[in-house]
């Protein structure tokens, strides 16, 4: 026999064994000849000394062996509650760029591919195991030879995964391609540098973190979403969430710019540091967007209250709709186009631009020393009483020379009220 | 022999062969086969085995033969296992011994 009809053999008897032992005992054999055959010995020496495939099989344990005809099984019974199975999901990518999508079936498969250099190779390695009814996998840093065990090992346990690690020709990258079935209370993605994607799936709770990996997410079905990045960039885009339940949507960054398209839950809340925010098509019950140096781009909103914060951000938010806007700047300019009830604005050097709207009926803006420009032409009838410390003030084409200044018009419902410190005042 | 006898036996030559130091697959079954007249095959899931129950690590080295060598690390609840094996195995001889001679 030579040595590729053994392994031949070997193979197939493998087959009914789950996928990470037969993985292994085949990298066990192949190196176990690699080491014979450099030491001149010939390959039917080698197979006489390794024995009977079947006698090695025998050392393997009915579960090894059942494992995953069980798991089946429990499938074909059980599609709806796959949550009895693991409560959650907990993925570690690392450097991986990591990318989630929906499963087909009830089942998880986990692709691990690490194309990176030998060295990469060497470094890196693929785990999973479950505790407590929760699924672990991702990338670790494999041990070093002197470096010692301080904490107990997680047991392994091999299931539902199709596990492939690819010999890497080119320089690349290590990728975790993970599919996860409908229905999991909880999905939880950590990573470092690697990007993360997710796509089309369907959970109660998504919760993902990266350093410097960029997030992207796309049609995700959930009720709560958690999502942080440091330096990495956020791309969230279809997650429509009730606005009557108790759903949340809630994205950090530092200096990563976060984008947010097509989204919509009860609460939503957008902090960056020095990232800027843009959003478009957003709905929600209370948005908060909260940032220090980054700038806030909002386009098209609908929201019963929106509370809009930045340092030295500019503010610029267009066809904003609801009822309640609270807007604060201290150096960054605040620019609004809105059809908000009550607007409330507060900036220090930054100055102020609003167009309110037919439904707007309360206008509140102060400015230490920027400007306030008001356009009121949408605007049926106001009440305005405006005050500027040293500026220059003109209301509906009237210039005013005082410090103070007291009007009505139309009806006179929507109450104005304008204070500047130095800077100067125009309402149209 | 009786195969749960033997099966302990051999977990523990494993262990103990990596008391002194890490061992890579081939160099450690060798060791093994050499003196026991098993197929050296046996013992490869039997190392899978001590790894699921943590009692050994595993790392890869490079090496020159070929493939990456897995080396096999003792963990300290593997030392601690083998330590409690020894002494059972220890006691058992003595006693098959103390019995067998009279």
């Amino acid at each position: 026999m030579t040595k590729s009809e053994y392994m031949n053999a070997l193979r197939e008897k493998l087959q009914h064994y789950n996928r990470a032992l037969e993985m292994e005992i085949l990298e066990d054999y192949e190196q176990h000849f690699a080491e014979g055959l450099a030491e001149g010995r010939r390959e039917e020496d080698i197979i006489a000394e390794l024995g009977n495939i079947d006698d090695m099989l025998k050392e393997f344990s009915e579960e090894d062996l059942k494992q995953e005809l069980e798991i089946m099984e429990s499938q074909a019974n059980q599609s709806n509650n796959y949550e009895q199975l693991y409560r959650a999901v907990v993925i570690e990518g690392l450097l991986a760029d990591v990318e989630i999508t929906a499963s087909a079936d009830d089942r998880i498969r986990i692709d691990y591919d690490n194309c990176g250099s030998k060295a990469q190779k060497m470094r890196y390695q693929f785990y999973q195991y479950e505790r407590d009814g929760v699924f672990y996998a991702g990338v670790k840093e494999r041990k070093g030879p002197d470096r010692h065990e301080d904490s107990a090992p997680e047991s392994i346990w091999d299931v539902l995964s199709v596990f492939n690690q690819f010999a890497g020709w080119s320089s690349g990258d290590i990728h975790l391609n993970v599919q996860i079935p409908a229905g999991l209370p909880a999905i939880e993605i950590d990573n470092t540098s690697g990007d993360l994607r997710i796509r089309g799936i369907q959970t109660q709770k998504l919760e993902t973190q990266c350093i410097s990996g960029d997030l992207r997410i796309e049609d995700v079905d959930c009720k709560k979403f958690f999502g942080k990045t440091q330096s990495g960039d956020v791309e969230v885009s279809g997650i429509a969430m009730q606005l009557d339940e108790d759903t949340e949507i809630e994205i950090q960054t530092t200096s990563g710019n976060l984008a947010a398209r097509r989204i919509s839950a009860a609460k939503v809340y957008l902090h960056t540091s020095s990232g800027d925010v843009s959003t478009d098509r957003l709905e929600a019950g209370l948005l908060k967007v909260q940032t220090a140096s980054g700038e806030q781009e909002l386009v098209n909103i609908a929201c019963d209250r929106a509370d809009l914060r930045s340092g030295s951000g500019d503010i610029d938010a267009e066809n904003i709709r609801g009822r309640e806007l609270n807007a604060a700047a201290g150096s960054g300019e605040v620019e609004l186009q809105t059809d908000m009830e009550a607007v409330e604005v507060k900036t220090g050097s930054g100055d102020i631009e609003l167009a309110a709207s037919a439904r707007t009926n309360n206008i509140h803006m102060i400015a230490g020393s920027g400007d306030i420009n008001l356009d009121l032409s949408w605007i049926e009838g106001a009440s305005i009483a405006s005050r500027t410390g040293s500026g220059d003030m003109s209301i509906r084409g009237y210039e005013v020379s005082g410090r103070m200044f007291n009007s009505s018009y139309g009806n006179g419902a929507c109450q104005v009220s304008l204070t500047t410190g130095s800077g100067d005042i125009v309402v149209k | 022999m009786n195969t749960q006898l033997k099966k302990g036996a051999l977990e523990l030559c494993v262990l103990s062969q990596l008391v002194s130091g890490d061992k890579y697959g081939y160099e450690l079954t060798e060791r093994i086969s050499e003196e026991m007249s098993i197929a050296s095959g046996t013992l490869y899931p039997i190392l899978r085995r001590l790894k699921e129950d943590a009692y050994v690590t595993t790392y890869l080295v490079e090496s020159e033969s070929g493939p990456a060598r897995k080396y096999y690390q003792l963990t300290q609840k593997g030392r601690e296992y083998q330590q409690a094996m020894l002494q059972e195995w220890e006691q058992f001889q003595t006693a098959v011994n103390r019995l067998v001679r009279k």
